[in-house]
């Protein structure tokens, strides 16, 4: 009934003009004390000055007591009432005036009560009830005034004009005031209005929409109020619980729903305390029975003036998502546990293949059944018999191969710890045998040799008593004493030989051999022996020394017992010694020694059990021609161990030909570094040196004509790397730290492969006489520029295609090459 | 005339080199243990030991060490062994041999080496 709005306007009006009114009324009090001569105009003026602040504090009252109640009737009556009662209070002393008679105080006074009826208008404004209550004194009071006079109409004074003058003065000033300030409250009152208007346009249209958003959201939302009860539901909420509204509204949710769980209220009520609260995916019982996963919220919500209205809860049915997730999720665990088992099953098999070949292999029996236990508890996981998910079928299959696979393994790690064991078994065996087999030749060798010690040296002084005393026949007799002791020394020491290569102890050394060199010593030193059977030596050698990385010490014992065989199985012939590199299909150069006699020979059995030890070509050989029988059984065995080969033809009568092979390469190849720096089709440069800077600075100028390069840094892995692969050219320093340069040079030149490859030789002297003697091209002495070194490539690099077809040419072809070049 | 010790445990083999070794003009002694071997080198002092490695009491390698220990490389020891094993060669260097000579003796060369120790060549 009382607009609130107006009523704040009227109130703060009052409010501002409240000194001036005071002022007034003080005036005006005293002013009509001074005209009629009586005192009681002042009392009223105190009167009514209170009644007045009590009319202004009652406004301020119900400013503060809120909407709620300046709604109701009462208030606008109490309002009223007020005013009203202020108004009769006002009018007493203006209607004493005006019934004094005097003209000036009644103009005076009906100014004042214009004034203030035009003030009490205002309250209309505010409320109808309260305006008309507030006018009703103007009506009546005046009507009551002509009917009982106040006071003698005679007492007046020329005073009192004057006074009525400034009264009717000021009553009309207020009077515009009033009026001035009602037509600005009009205004204002009038904004206020189109204000409050858009205002609750904007609140309804934002009200609507937030109650169509309520309304139709698939979330479940209900509002409650402070005492837990339902203020609203949407249907989401009615369609999931299937109650009415009316079920629910004004009711609190242990009301409404008994059968939701004591959670949900206790949210609520939680809420209603400013805390909120949730829950992911919350198993829920609904009241058809029906399992559901809810994720649901509730929080406080507040009135404008930021106190808790009540609770809001929103709900949410993610069964069919949780339900989902949480099935990925146990195909992942299951997933992983398998993954782990496996793990498990294949760390124990490995553990289990460390265990069988470690040399703790006796106390082993792959049989442990552990993992196989593992394996079935892999099944677990898998429900194998139940539903058809094709997930779990291919699981299983791939269990299955998995189990196969094991099972395999398993079978095979029996085999092998069996084998393994077997073995280790045999070799320890063996290994003692061995051992206790080379100490026993030791010893025995030690043995037998100490006794000829003494034999030999008193033959040897018998002799030389029986030579001295001219006792020929002594002496004849004590020299064959001699020989056989010399012969039983040669045995012994062939036994010995054999026993420390089967021993493994014979050590092979590999060095740069020149072939012609041992060939000619050898051949020297048996010289006296072909004399005395009349046989004549032949050495066969190529002009250009042959360099053969090996042990020199072996193969000189090889083929002193070729030759001094040869020799004692040929009566004034010949033994002709030769040798010669030879390259088989595969591409593997070898060399090859000859020792060809024009002995008796030998048929194809006596061939087959040549080199067995004590087994000559004939049982009676030995007492005929002397020998160990032993020679050529070592021979086979050392030559096994430089890497090559010994073989026979030969027939009876016809003589024998022995035929010592030696591979062309006894080291790796593995320390060149082959570089690749242009097309692979390019010409390839080998560097053979160990220094770095030189290194770089070849392969440097390699690179710039376009060549590859390949760089050594010793002589035999450079002649190593060589026996398997041609190069195009190779620089050569001849400070090398593994052998002699000019060695170096002349195993490079004694490859057949290489008779076209030009060398170039870097020294630190300027010797080029014998580097080209050996076959260089080119001498440079160090230091050496990288411009010189590339003009001397380009110019002896050729390409390949121009290579000249020298099949048929004798001589060395490096040579006709330089020649022609 | 040079003194030569000759220490060999086999009998007979003493016997045997040091008539040779008389014959060829040295004075010769024998000993018939390392350790007697050790006594008459300190005692005696020869220009030359020959030392067989393998003898009772004390090995030859050890008398040598302790020969070489008390009278430095005033002596030269050459070792005799009937052991042809390669180890053995090099055991022999590192107690201190100058030179060394295999059983049987070959006689030539053992003369030969003998000289070369007397002219203060080392072995080669």
């Amino acid at each position: 009934m009382i607009r609130p709005y107006a009523l704040q306007k009227h109130f703060s009006n009052v409010r501002q003009e409240a000194p001036v009114i005071v002022l007034m009324i003080a005036i005006a009090g005293c002013a009509f004390a001074l005209a009629s001569n009586h005192s009681w105009p002042l009392l009223w003026a105190v009167g009514f000055l209170a009644l007045f602040g009590v009319d202004t504090w009652f406004a301020g009252w119900l400013v503060r007591s809120g909407r709620e109640h300046l709604r109701t009737k009462t208030a606008a009556i109490q309002l009223g009432a007020m005013c009203g009662l202020t108004v009769c209070g006002f009018m007493v002393a203006p209607i004493a005036m005006i019934a004094t008679g005097d003209l000036a105080l009644a103009i005076a006074a009906t100014a004042m009560l214009a004034a203030a009826a035009t003030r009490a208008t205002g309250i209309l404004s505010v409320s109808r009830i309260s305006g008309s209550m507030t006018l009703a004194p103007f009506l009546v009071l005046p009507v009551l005034s002509l009917w009982h006079p106040f006071m003698d109409p005679a007492a007046h004074s020329e005073f009192s004009h004057y006074v009525a003058s400034l009264a009717a003065v000021c009553g009309l000033g207020y009077v515009v005031m009033a009026w001035r300030t009602r037509d600005v409250i009009e205004q204002k009152l009038e904004r206020a209005r189109k204000e409050a208007l858009l205002q609750g346009r904007a609140a309804a249209r934002d009200a609507m929409i937030s109650k169509l958003i309520f309304k139709h959201t698939s979330m479940r939302a209900a509002l409650f109020d402070t005492k837990a009860r339902f203020m609203a539901v949407n249907e989401a909420w009615l369609g999931a619980i299937q109650l009415s509204e009316q079920d629910l509204l004004g009711k609190t949710m242990a009301e409404a729903m008994p059968s939701a769980k004591q959670d949900w209220h206790d949210a609520i009520t939680l809420a209603l305390t400013g805390v909120s609260s949730q829950k992911m995916a919350d198993h829920r019982i609904r009241a058809d029975g029906a399992e559901v996963y809810l994720d649901w919220e509730v929080h406080p919500w507040y009135t404008p003036d930021g106190k808790i209205g009540g609770a809001i809860g929103y709900a949410q049915d993610v069964t069919e998502v949780f339900l989902v997730r949480a099935d990925e999720k146990a195909k992942q665990e299951r997933l992983t546990v398998m993954i782990a088992r496996a793990q498990e099953a294949l760390d124990e098999k490995r553990k289990l293949l460390e265990e069988i070949c470690s040399p703790e292999v006796v106390s082993l029996r792959p049989s442990q059944p552990s993992w196989h236990a593992k394996l079935e508890s892999l099944k677990e996981p898998l429900d194998m018999s139940g539903e058809q998910d094709p997930n779990n079928q291919s699981a299983g299959q791939l269990l299955a191969g998995f189990e196969r696979v094991l099972s395999d393994i398993d079978q095979r790690d029996h085999l092998l710890a069996t084998a393994v064991q077997q073995l280790s078994e045999a070799r320890q065996n063996a290994e003692i045998a061995s051992q206790a087999k080379s100490q026993l030749m030791a010893n025995v060798s030690h043995e037998l040799r100490t006794p000829l010690h003494a034999i030999l040296g008193y033959t040897e002084m018998l002799i030389e008593d029986a030579e001295q005393d001219g006792r020929q026949d002594a002496a004849r007799d004590a020299r064959k004493v001699q020989d056989s002791a010399h012969h039983l020394l040669k045995l012994i020491n062939e036994i010995l030989d054999l026993a420390k290569i089967e021993a493994g102890k014979m050590e092979i050394t590999h060095e740069p051999v020149n072939l012609n060199e041992l060939a000619d010593e050898v051949l020297q030193s048996l010289g006296p022996l072909a004399k005395n059977r009349g046989n004549r030596l032949i050495l066969a050698t190529p002009d250009d020394p042959i360099v053969v990385l090996t042990d020199g010490f072996r193969l000189r014992q090889c083929l002193m017992n070729l030759i001094s065989n040869a020799i004692k199985f040929t009566q004034d012939g010949q033994v002709a010694v030769s040798f010669e590199k030879v390259s088989t299909a595969t591409g593997r150069a070898h060399y090859e020694i000859k020792v060809a006699d024009t002995g008796i020979g030998m048929n194809a059995e006596a061939q087959a059990r040549l080199f067995e030890p004590f087994q000559q070509g004939d049982g009676s050989v030995t007492r005929v021609y002397g020998g160990t029988g032993l020679g050529l059984a070592l021979t086979r065995e050392m030559m096994q161990l430089l890497g090559g080969t010994v073989c026979v033809e030969s027939d009876a009568g016809l003589g024998s030909t022995f035929t010592l092979s030696l591979p062309a390469k006894g080291l790796q190849a593995k320390d060149v570094d082959l570089q690749i720096m242009a097309d692979e089709a390019a010409p390839l440069i080998l560097v053979i040196d160990d220094d770095e800077v030189s290194n770089t600075l070849a392969l440097r100028a390699a690179q710039n004509l376009g060549l590859n390069g390949a760089m050594a840094a010793t002589g035999s892995s450079a002649l190593a790397y060589l026996a398997n692969r041609p190069v195009d050219l190779i620089i050569l320093n001849l400070e090398l730290p593994d052998m002699d340069g000019y060695a170096c040079l002349a195993a490079l030149r004694a490859n057949a492969a290489l008779n076209d490859t030009p060398i170039v030789v870097i020294a630190a002297d300027d010797d080029q006489r014998k580097s080209i003697a050996l076959g260089a091209q080119e001498h440079f002495m160090k230091p050496i520029l990288g411009s010189v070194l590339g003009a001397a490539i380009a110019r002896l690099i050729r390409p390949k295609s121009e290579a000249l077809d020298v099949e048929t040419i004798e001589l060395p072809r490096y040579r006709l090459w330089r020649a022609n070049s | 005339m040079q003194r030569i010790l000759l220490a060999e445990d086999h009998d007979d083999n003493r016997e045997m080199l040091m008539r040779r070794l008389s014959r060829a003009g040295f004075e010769v002694r024998g000993a018939s243990d390392g350790q007697d071997a050790l006594n008459q080198a300190l005692a005696w002092k020869p220009d030359l030991v020959l030392m067989d490695v393998s003898m009772p009491i004390m090995s030859g390698l050890d008398a040598t060490r302790q020969i070489r220990e008390k009278l430095g490389a005033t002596i030269k020891v050459i070792a005799l062994t009937a052991h042809a094993m390669n180890e053995s060669r090099e055991a022999c260097f590192e107690a201190g041999c100058d030179a060394f000579a295999t059983k049987p003796v070959d006689w030539p060369h053992l003369m030969e080496e003998m000289a070369r120790q007397f002219q203060g060549k080392p072995a080669p």
